[in-house]
């Protein structure tokens, strides 16, 4: 029978298939051509081929919550800036963990000419041999580039244009930069005495000479840079106009500042064409080929490969050399940065080793997963702080309790509620029962201004009135509210304003609900994100006190400075005291670090005193990572886990 | 809201319709129905994409706050930056306004660009970015949970109120309730971390190694069904080989290089062989008491009011035929013969294994497909050697087997990098990814790029990415596909042709397969368009966790970053798809259900 035969057919290939895969153990490769993959397979399993570093190859992925969205820090996209930070370098300057401001004289010096009674001189220096990974120099054109292209005061006499990030401290210089002889130095004068100018200006990340010649078309790239500055008009080409103001610029903080200037630029055509190449062109969100020159990098990396929202790689910059005794010649030799949204995801690729250092947001579910990891010894992890702050304003402008108005304008009675109100605030309470669990070492914030842990806030915080003040004390706030003869009328009724949608409010809310029911009822204002943060700045009066949270961007008290005075963009409460005024315009222009400190103590001890509001903590972070990476910690403020890189040491 | 009708089968009204001579009727005049029911829902599809898209951007207009980010700014300079973003997004100009701007912008095919998130990218070629790999992630777990609950969904009303049914039916509803972010996390924990780490030791333990093989055992025993003594006799058989399949895996440490190798694929390929023969021929043996002589007529009209949508082409009479007139003798031999050529084809394509291990050497994707088109060419050839009575049928089940047997061949070669693939350093070991679509690195890799071919190792790479995805998404959406299969197919399965082919003597299979399954996918034809057609709206969440970049990422990423272009790009587009859907639905209604026409 046929069937018979087939069978047989089937019996006889089977045997000579099991055969052939017996006796040709990897049999594809060793019968087909394919035998190469083996050897190469060695090769990829020891080090990388291509690299001839004599150390083994180290390589670095980290996990970034946020997806960036172009190769540029002049967005306010956290990963752009961290990425721009690794790629780049930091620049002129970077904060440590202890907060402190670290010169980076690797790369250049910054210092203070002269100063007179409203206008201070500075001076920026990039170091000889500093230079783009193309071989272009680094120097004035792109500190140039940097100053003029956040200044909003360049207006126009025709073509019309705006910086992407114009910058307020930029937009106090009054005079065209000085440029020396060589090329590196650039000099300028603040019309404005602002001590916080350090931290102000860094050189472009955006190459002078790359943006010269995708705006004007000019190759040569010392010609570009020439090029742009003449645009800007230089130095001898200015029209400068004395006390005009530009329309959009608030007025509010320039107190001390002399009469500013606005920059009529010579040539409109050509500043139009390098704001729209400065502006846009270093956004994009995949590796922008056919543009490499948009990758063109002054420190230790540079992008090699970038798959749309998924994945960036970075390899070292052979053109790399300024690295010194600040920043040294980083360790790894590859940085791979996953673009991982969901928090639990991170833990689950650092336990995968799809990742080796992750930054997810706290939760007690990350922290619990975190923990459980580091208890097996491959991973560490910390919960350093963040720059966020949380704290309670009052409305004393709405006709609430807080207000005199409600009282019949009588200024003590609505202090004493105040007081009274802040006295029943748990903060202890909520900092135990909320932020312990996630960071164990959590503390009450006592400070308006300054960060735990930074250099000024043991000094702040011993004079500043926050132990009598920004404690729980019910009996002390029942007694104010006796004293000021309002015992019939408890409790009081007070409406909190506060984002619903974070589960970490809410809990909050109901602890500071249940402290002093006797004394204030307290009204659930709550509204999700994004509705509270416009009713927050909507003025409508209808809540008396926000919980929410302040960021802050460096130690300097002065971004603070709008919170607190009268009619500042940011003072919600409406609060309103001369003096404060009046130790802030000291404090913003004041050169000398413990006069600051003695000042801010000053002036937040009548925040105290006065009943402002309630500081609570500062939000935790979480950081964990392979515990075969050496030297990873975390600041507070912009970079967090990627401050050090260079640092970084795998041990394999 | 079909406009489709009803229409008795008996009584085409065309007929009615149509003047004396319908011969003389131009094609024209025959295709206006449906020119103008065409036309008339293409309009009436237009006027909802105007409605909705007018709703979602009010709603977006009023929804999202496009100066969050500056509410709770401590620049100096806040009031300028918000002054600069009122003019950038034209805030002050009111919504209703700004949605004919829009609407202007999309009819002269501007559909904008981003101004946060996405700065600078424009709408179509974000999207153009994105649908691939929201196709790679989407398609595959669709046509997975689609073959895997239509499967289950039959297997589980052919066993109605059985252990398998009730067993079914409960882990429909605990895989429908479940959250998807869930499924994904326990998949990570189980099917990357946990697989991962057991490669590193491939070892069972000892109550792994009795459940396992238990569990498949009852499993297999439940599906297969059967008397009490079958049912026994299945459960040994099956948890003993999944026993033995165990211990192999661990003691022969195949896993660290898990090739099939000529001889699997030639045992795998017959299988297919072994299956498709069942399904479309059938192993049953002449059965003499449906030998006598039944007029053929008879037959015939039995067969014609069978089923509904019965193709009454070559096969459709065979069956009929092969039972009736020749008494089950010519189907016997039709069965013989396609079995001999799916055989050879599957041992012809096992000889060549070492000619196509050379011919995928440097392949790349168009060398592959073409390798598999020249195979199903060799497959249809040999079934034509074959000939015989229904050399058609032959041709067919050859051409099918060694589609399959190709498909193991792809395998077999992509689980040769196994090996290779998981020593590169960037993978170190751990294949199964939990992250993204590709490993960093590996296309890149100068090990790669020594290689004849990138193509196997990113094939397998993708493989190691999209498997745990696609599993979560088929779990979670297979659910309903069973749910609705099992009820039509129950449904089916009582009506009056069901019985009346039991009657005449048609085999079991020949009643199930073609009688009543055609049958019972017509309910399915209305859902399966429009989860084709809303596949590209991608998985919010389960991209969200897996770190994929696709439509459901851009999407929660643009509300997230008040991208009101980019959602409306994406609202416009996926409505479209799904508006599409609606109309395709109807014209398959119409063709796979004669009772229904297009023209009302």
């Amino acid at each position: 029978m046929k069937m018979n035969r087939l069978a047989a057919a089937v019996a006889s290939v089977l045997v000579g298939a099991f055969t052939l895969a017996a006796c040709s153990s990897p049999a594809p490769d060793a019968t087909a051509p394919a035998t190469t993959p083996t050897a190469a397979a060695t090769a990829g399993a020891t080090g990388e081929p291509g690299t001839d570093t004599t150390p083994a190859h180290q390589s670095i992925t980290l996990a970034m919550g946020t997806t960036p969205n172009g190769l540029t820090g002049i967005s306010p996209n956290a990963a752009n800036n961290s990425i721009s930070y690794i790629t780049q370098g930091p620049g002129f300057a970077f904060f440590d963990p202890d907060l402190n401001y670290v010169r980076n004289t690797d790369f250049g010096t910054f210092e203070e000419v002269s100063t007179t009674d409203n206008t201070r001189t500075v001076r920026y220096t990039i170091n000889d041999g500093v230079t783009w990974s193309d071989g272009t120099p680094v120097d004035a054109a792109d500190m140039i580039l940097a100053w003029a292209s956040s200044n909003n005061r360049f207006v126009s006499d025709g073509a019309e244009w705006s910086w992407a990030s114009p910058s307020f401290s930029m937009g106090t210089v009054s005079d065209f930069p000085i440029i020396s002889d060589d090329g590196r130095t650039i000099t300028f004068t603040y019309n404005d005495l602002r001590s916080d100018w350090y931290f102000q200006f860094g050189s472009s990340s955006q190459p002078a000479h790359i943006v010269a010649r995708r705006a004007l078309g000019i190759q040569d790239p010392m010609e570009a840079k020439q090029a742009l500055i003449t645009a800007f008009g230089g130095p001898e080409n200015y029209r400068a106009q004395t006390g005009t103001e530009t329309p959009h610029v608030t007025t509010e903080l320039s107190t001390t500042a002399g009469p500013l200037t606005t920059f009529v630029a010579p040539n409109v055509t050509e500043i139009a064409q390098i704001a729209e190449v400065n502006n846009n062109d270093w956004f994009f969100t995949s590796f922008p080929t056919g543009n490499e020159d948009l990758t063109i990098t002054m420190g230790p990396y540079q992008v090699v490969e970038w798959v749309e929202g998924e994945f960036m790689r970075l390899e070292r910059n052979p053109n790399f050399n300024w690295y010194g005794n600040v920043v040294g010649r980083p360790n790894v030799d590859e940085i791979t940065i996953r673009f991982i949204g969901d928090p639990m995801a991170q833990v689950q690729a650092l336990q995968n080793g799809d990742v080796d250092m992750i930054i997810p947001q706290i939760t007690a579910d990350t922290l619990a997963a975190v923990q459980n990891l580091a208890g097996t010894g491959v991973i560490d992890y910390t919960t350093p702080i963040t720059g966020t702050y949380e704290h309670i304003t009052l409305a004393m402008n709405n006709g609430g309790v807080f207000d005199p108005a409600h009282w019949g304008g009588n200024a003590e009675t609505a202090r004493a509620v105040r007081l009274a109100f802040l006295y029943t605030v748990p903060r202890e309470e909520i900092v135990d029962r909320l932020v312990r669990p996630l960071q164990s070492d959590a503390v009450v914030r006592d400070s308006f201004t300054q960060v735990p842990g930074a250099p000024a806030y043991a000094a702040v915080t011993a004079g500043n009135d926050s132990a009598v003040f920004n404690v729980q004390d019910l009996a002390q706030a029942r007694q104010l509210l006796v004293d000021a003869g309002l015992e019939d009328q408890l409790p009081l009724q007070v409406r909190l304003l506060f984002g619903s949608n974070d589960t970490r409010r809410v809990d909050q809310f109901e602890l500071i609900r249940a402290a002093a029911p006797d004394l204030f009822t307290l009204v659930d204002n709550g509204e999700p994100a994004p509705g509270w943060g416009t009713t927050l700045r909507s003025g409508d009066g209808s809540f008396d006190a926000a919980l929410f949270g302040w960021g802050s961007t460096s130690t300097s008290p002065n971004n603070a400075q709008s919170n607190f005075i009268t009619g500042g963009t940011n003072n919600i409460g409406g609060f309103h005291d001369p003096e404060v005024d009046r130790i802030w315009d000291q404090i913003i222009t004041s050169d000398s670090d413990s006069e600051i400190t003695a000042l801010t103590t000053q002036m937040e001890q009548r925040l105290f005193q006065d009943g402002f509001g309630a500081v609570i903590f500062q939000w935790p972070g979480l950081l964990a990572w392979r515990a075969n990476i050496d030297n990873v910690s975390a600041v507070p403020f912009g970079m967090q886990n990627v401050w050090n890189f260079w640092e970084w040491q795998v041990n394999h | 809201m079909s406009t489709a009708t009803l229409v008795e089968t008996e009584q085409p009204v065309e007929v009615e319709t149509l003047p004396v001579a319908p011969q003389k009727v131009s094609w024209f005049k025959h295709a206006m129905p449906t020119v103008a029911f065409l036309g008339r829902r293409l309009l009436s599809a237009a006027i909802v994409l105007l409605g909705a898209t007018f709703i979602v951007f009010m709603a977006l207009s009023y929804a999202l706050d496009f100066l969050e980010d500056l509410r709770l700014s401590t620049d100096p300079n806040v009031e300028l930056l918000i002054a600069q973003r009122i003019e950038l997004l034209n805030l002050d100009t009111p919504p209703f306004i700004r949605y004919f701007q829009w609407l202007g912008g999309v009819l002269t095919g501007n559909f904008g660009e981003g101004w946060n998130q996405f700065r600078g990218q424009g709408v179509l070629s974000m999207l153009a970015a994105r649908i691939p790999s929201t196709i790679q992630l989407v398609l595959a777990a669709t046509i997975g949970a689609i073959l895997f609950g239509v499967l289950v969904g039959i297997v589980s009303a052919l066993r109605q109120y059985t252990r398998f049914d009730y067993g079914v039916t409960f882990m429909s509803f605990v895989l429908f309730s479940l959250p998807s972010f869930w499924v994904a996390v326990l998949l990570k924990t189980w099917g990357a971390i946990g697989f991962n780490a057991f490669l590193n030791n491939p070892q069972f333990s000892v109550p792994v190694l009795i459940l396992v093989p238990l569990l498949l055992g009852g499993l297999w025993s439940a599906i297969v069904g059967g008397t009490r003594r079958s049912r026994w006799i299945t459960f040994a058989i099956a948890t003993l080989a999944t026993l033995i399949a165990m211990l192999l895996f661990a003691f022969t440490g195949w896993l660290q290089n898990p090739t099939l190798g000529p001889a699997g694929i030639t045992v795998l390929g017959l299988g297919v062989a072994m299956a498709l023969v069942g399904l479309m021929v059938g192993f049953n043996k002449p059965r003499p008491e449906f030998n006598p002589d039944l007029p053929a007529s008879a037959v015939g009209s039995a067969s014609d009011s069978a089923g509904i949508t019965e193709s009454l082409d070559s096969d459709g009479a065979d069956v009929a035929a092969r039972v009736g007139r020749f008494g089950g003798l010519r189907g016997w031999i039709s069965a013989n013969r396609a079995l001999c050529a799916a055989v050879s084809t599957v041992l012809a394509i096992a000889l060549l294994y070492i000619p196509f291990q050379f011919a995928f050497f440097t392949a790349g994707l168009a060398r592959v497909l073409l390798l598999a088109l020249a195979t199903v060419v060799l497959g249809v050839l040999i079934g034509w050697l074959w000939g015989g009575f229904d050399r058609r049928l032959s041709m067919r089940i050859a051409g099918l087997t060694a589609l399959g047997t190709f498909f193991f061949l792809f395998v077999d070669r992509v689980l040769q990098m196994w090996q290779f693939y998981g020593s590169l350093s960037q993978v170190a070991g751990r294949p199964i990814s939990t992250i993204g679509s590709q490993t960093p690195g590996v296309r890149t890799s100068a090990a790669v790029a020594a290689l004849g071919t990138p193509f196997w190792v990113t094939t397998l790479d993708s493989f190691t990415h999209v498997i745990l995805p696609t599993i979560a998404l088929v779990l979670i959406s297979f659910a309903s596909y069973t749910r609705y299969t099992r009820a039509s197919m129950l449904e089916v399965m009582n009506q009056d042709y069901i019985r009346t082919a039991r009657a005449k003597g048609l085999p079991e299979r020949v009643v199930t397969v073609r009688h009543a399954f055609r049958n019972a996918l017509i309910p399915l034809a209305t859902i399966i368009p429009l989860d084709f057609a809303g596949l590209l709206g991608g998985a919010v969440i389960t991209e969200q966790i897996f770190g994929w970049s696709g439509m459901g990422n851009l999407f929660i990423t643009s509300i997230r970053a008040q991208e009101i272009n980019m959602i409306m790009g994406y609202f416009l587009l996926i409505g479209t798809m799904l508006v599409i859907g609606t109309i395709v639905v109807d014209f398959i209604y119409a063709l796979v259900d004669p009772r229904i026409r297009v023209n009302a």
